[in-house]
Order: C-alpha cells, then structure tokens, then sequence
C-alpha cells in the first residue's frame, strides 16, 4: 500500500494524542497530590 | 580457568569492599570490577561451572548458555557504564548497592536452578532499594518503601510458586514451565510484578525517578530486564504474555504523554519497551525470541544512555520538571548528542541500534500471521518516537528558552555518555556480533529497502504528528493518577477510615455500657443502699404480724 508508514504513522499518533488527552481529563491531578502529610 | 570466578559474585563482593574504600583506590575498583565481570562472562565455556546441594536440594549456581551469556554480558557492561557514569556520585552507599544489584542480577542470569533465582532475586530487591533511598530525599526515603512492599510481595509470590513446583515436580531445575498448575501461575505472577505488568506497574515510574542522578541510571537496567530473561527461559510462546505486553506497550505510551517529569517520561517508557519483549516472549518463535533477547540488549544500552543524558541535566540544573527546562543545547551541547542519540535508538530510527533489534519482534508477528499484533506493535513504534524520541529531547533540549545556561557535565559523566551512544550507533551499524550472540540461528535482514523506507515514513510522520499537535501536548503541572493510587490513597484513607469507625463503634459500646451499668447500680442502691426498702429496719411486730399472715394462707391452702 503505498504510503502506509506515512499516513499510519500520523493516525496512529493523532490518536494516541487525543487518547492521553481524554484520559487526562479524569486522571490527571496537581504534581502535589501525592505530598500532603497525614496527620497522624 | 574461568569458571573458577562467578562474574556477579565478583561483582557483589566489589560492592561491598567499595564501603571500605576512598579516592583513587575507589574509582580503580568501581571501574575495574565490572570490567573483570565483562572478561568472566565472555571467557566463560557452556555448560555447568557449579553445582552442590543445599538443604538436600540441588543447585546449580552458575551454568552458561547462549541466553544467559547474553544477558550477563549486557548487565557486566551497564555495570561498567554506571560506575564511571557515577564517579563523581558523593553518596557513599549507591555504588556499592548498585553493585550488588549488578551481581544479582548477573546471578540470576547464571542459575540453574530456582533456588538460586529466588536467592539473587530477593538480594537485586535488596540492592535496589537501597540506591533509591541513597539519594537521600525524604521522597525518596519513602518512594524506596513503598518499591520495597511491592518487591517483597512479589518475592512470597514467586517463593510460594516454587515451593509448589519444586512439591509437585521434585526438581528445582530452572527450566521451561508449561501453566498447568497453581504454582506456575504464581511464578509467573511473581515474575511479571518485576517486569513492571500491570496491574501493579506504577511502582516503576514511582520509585525510579526519585533515586539520584546516577541512580535511576543503574535502575533502569536490571530489575525489569531480569525478568525479561527469566521469562524467556520459563514462559516461552505463553500466548496470554501478547496481551500483557501490548497493554504494557501503550500504558507507556499514553502515561508518558501525560507526564512533566523528565525521568518519569523514561520511565514509562522502560515499562512500554519491555512491553515489546514481552510480546516477543508471548509469540514464541525462534525470531520473536531473537527478537526479544536482542531489543533487551539494545534497550538496556539505549536507556541508560537517556538516562544518562536527564542525569546530566538534572546534576547541572538540579531541576526534573519539563516546565522547568528548555534550550539547554546551547550549553550543553554533548548531552543534547548524546541524548538523541538514545532517543533516537529507542525510536528504532535506522543505523542506531533500535533497529535491528525491534524489528525482529514485528517481523515475527508477520511471519506468525497476526495481522492485529503486527499493526499495534507499527501503532507502537510511532507512538515510542512520539513519547520518547521527540518528547524528551523537545522539551529538556530545545523548546521555549527556559534562561539556564548549565555546562556540560564533568568529564566521568560525558566519558560514560559517548561510550554508551558509540555502542548504540555501533550496534546498529555494525550488528553481527549481536545478532552472533542470540540464543537461536538468526536469518533476518534489517537493512532492506522496503523495511527502511517504512520506518522512516513512521517515524518521519510521527514526527509531523508531533509538532502539528504541540498544542495538545503543552506540560502542565500534573501527575497522572495510576494503581499506586489504590496504597498511596485509598489504603490510607480507608485505615482512617476503619480507625474513626471503629473508634466510633467502641466509644457508643462503652458509653452505653457504663450508662446501663450506672441505671443498674441506681435500681439496686434504692432497693439495696441506706434508704432502701429490703435495707430497712422492721419492728418484731411487724414480722409477727407478716408471719401470722403466712400461716393464715398456709392453712387456708391446706384445707382447700
């Protein structure tokens, strides 16, 4: 298929990008999350 | 002659007269150990150098093949590398750990036997926590903790495994295991929690990163590539290990897009390497296996390289954060190279040697008709040059000027940089002598015009893809919530939980309690206390009356 690396390649990228993107939506939180001390 | 000396026990031992030793006398041993370790592995004949009895059992401490030879080999030289990448590291425990870990991890490569595996197994979890916690930091204090738990639990799996296995089968014997009973499935599991699977793969990009600049170097190698080997001795061809590492592969990938960390990228990204070995190990051809041993090889050589290179950045700038970083390769030049370089290897780019390696594991998925396998792993490589290949050298070398103006690292740093991207370009130029080292005849070709092209189109594309989309992929100051959620938070909060409820619980019980008792002790003091009716004091009178009265109603009752 004449190409194909090419224009898979792109799409394949392109939705990974959107993927992470999506998934950051839900799961990503300030790099301080983890650092809060419990009080005992 | 020798099979005289075990190459990780020379190892070991290094590390521990390291403790002992300061100045010029150090740096010989940190480099000449090593060194000795790559001689021993490449003198040593096939077959069993040592064997014994332990507890009745038989051992086999130290036996080479083809495999093992391999994956000693490549351990020897990141040893190697690591010590003179690390020469100027002032923590005086990491060397001697990583050494330690090193010769672990040579000794499991060299055991014939699942006791020893367990034995090197267990002292590589050891050696490795403590080069986190060298780095010093309260983080890392209680990021080596929390690796330790996860490490320690895999380690009762694997021991409950072979416990079984060695009671079913009556021998200890390291070999090939087919999964047919519970045991198996727990030496499996105890393998794969090391090779970062999910679901507990967050203990890599939790713990690596937090080690110094040096040691997230020697992490990098030994701890998931030991699992590599161990199971493509036990779990060749095991179809369920295609799955587990192409979910491997793309948690990887979109983890590490989402991350700010300059380490933290890497790491995901080991976790999404490995992945490609896994899926070698799963399809079980003699070219996936090829395939796998190789990319092992080569990554371990590669992702030093990397790390090296974000070493040496945050050694200069003390910083890790993307956000933070940017235009540096006009300072620091070399580390710019160099870190292309293992980036580019990663991405499989042709002439580095990524290439000739990964390569096998999709040819084998073709040659094996998965069409589906084949497509994802292409999916894969693209995304790898995306997260990896580009991300990292975009956003710490080039991107927006971010004002620092650090150099070049001292001359130990770039001495390791250059040998590590020279073996990287030399492997993937000239790859003979490691295609000669595999454990199966290889027949493949990397070089041919249609592999070539397709791949730089990927890549090249992946690249476009990149940059048109920089907009989605500006840095923000976040993690990415992943399992290690489930202890880091959820366990806390619920034996806070627990602990409220449960103090809750017990406070009402014992108030009620006291509450009931104080109601009791009233009825009983009117009843019983100075005033009470049954305390008082009668007249004789009225006792005689009383009993009169009985003996009326006996009488009565008597006659009726």
């Amino acid at each position: 298929m004449f190409g194909f690396g090419a224009w898979f390649g792109f799409a394949a990228c392109a939705v990974l990008i959107l993927f992470a993107k999506g998934l950051g939506v839900f799961l990503k939180r300030q790099d301080t999350y983890y650092d809060e001390r419990r009080d005992g | 002659m020798a099979e005289l000396l075990h190459p990780g026990l020379v190892l070991v031992a290094a590390g521990l007269a390291l403790t002992l030793l300061s100045g010029r006398a150090r740096t010989a041993l940190t480099l000449l150990a090593p060194a000795a370790a790559v001689a021993l592995v490449l003198a040593a004949p096939d077959g069993v150098a040592w064997r014994g009895t332990i507890l009745g059992y038989p051992v086999v401490p130290y036996t080479v093949d083809a495999l093992s030879r391999l994956f000693a080999l490549v351990f020897a030289i990141m040893a190697f590398g690591g010590g003179l990448f690390a020469l100027k590291q002032e923590s005086r425990v990491e060397v001697p750990a990583a050494f330690v870990y090193a010769g672990s991890a040579i000794g499991v490569t060299l055991a014939g036997d699942l006791i020893t595996v367990f034995v090197f197994w267990e002292l590589m979890a050891l050696g490795s926590t403590l080069v986190i916690w060298s780095a010093g930091t309260a983080s890392a204090y209680r990021a080596s903790m929390r690796y330790l738990m996860v490490h320690l639990l895999g380690g009762v799996v694997l021991m409950a495994g072979i416990a079984g296995h060695v009671a079913g089968t009556g021998s200890t014997a390291f070999v090939r295991i087919a999964l047919d009973s519970p045991a198996h499935w727990l030496i499996l599991a105890g393998f794969l929690v090391n090779a970062g699977a999910p679901p507990l793969s967050a203990w890599l990009p939790d713990a690596y990163p937090e080690a110094s600049w040096s040691g997230t170097v020697f992490l990098s190698a030994f701890t998931t590539k030991t699992a590599v080997y161990v199971l493509l001795r036990a779990f060749p061809g095991t179809e369920l290990l295609v799955f587990v590492g192409l979910f491997m592969i793309f948690y990887g990938i979109v983890y590490a897009l989402l991350e700010n960390d300059m380490r933290r990228i890497l790491a995901y990204s080991i976790v999404n390497q490995v992945g490609f070995m896994i899926v070698g190990i799963g399809i079980g051809t003699e070219m996936s296996l090829n395939g796998a041993a190789a990319h092992a090889f080569t990554h371990i050589l590669y992702k030093a390289l990397l790390l090296m290179s974000a070493g040496a950045v945050l050694y200069e700038t003390g910083r890790r954060k993307c956000t933070d970083l940017g235009g540096l390769f006009r300072t620091m030049p070399l580390t710019m190279v160099c870190g292309t370089i293992g980036a580019l290897s990663i991405s499989s780019f042709p002439l580095t040697s990524g290439f000739v390696s990964k390569s096998m594991v999709g040819q084998a998925a073709l040659d094996g008709h998965m069409g589906v396998v084949w497509l994802l792993l292409a999916a894969a490589s693209a995304g790898v040059f995306l997260h990896a290949g580009i991300k990292f050298p975009w956003f710490v070398f080039f991107q927006k000027d971010s004002g620092l103006r650090p150099p070049d690292p001292p001359w130990s740093q770039r001495l390791a940089m250059v040998l590590f991207a020279a073996l990287c370009i030399g492997l993937g130029v000239y790859y003979a002598p490691l295609y000669r080292l595999l454990p199966y005849p290889v027949d493949y070709v990397p070089y041919t015009g249609a592999h070539v092209v397709e791949m730089l189109q990927l890549l090249l594309f992946s690249g476009l893809a990149f940059f048109v989309m920089l907009p989605l992929l500006k840095r923000t100051l976040t993690i990415t919530l992943d399992t290690d959620w489930f202890y880091r938070k959820a366990g806390p909060w619920l034996a806070d939980a627990l602990r409220a409820g449960i103090g809750a619980v017990d406070r009402a019980v014992r108030r009620a309690g006291l509450s009931t008792l104080g109601a009791g002790m009233g009825v009983l003091s009117r009843a019983l206390g100075d005033r009470g009716k049954l305390a008082r004091a009668y007249g004789t009178g009225t006792m005689v009356l009383w009993v009169a009265i009985l003996l009326t109603f006996y009488l009565i009752l008597y006659y009726a």
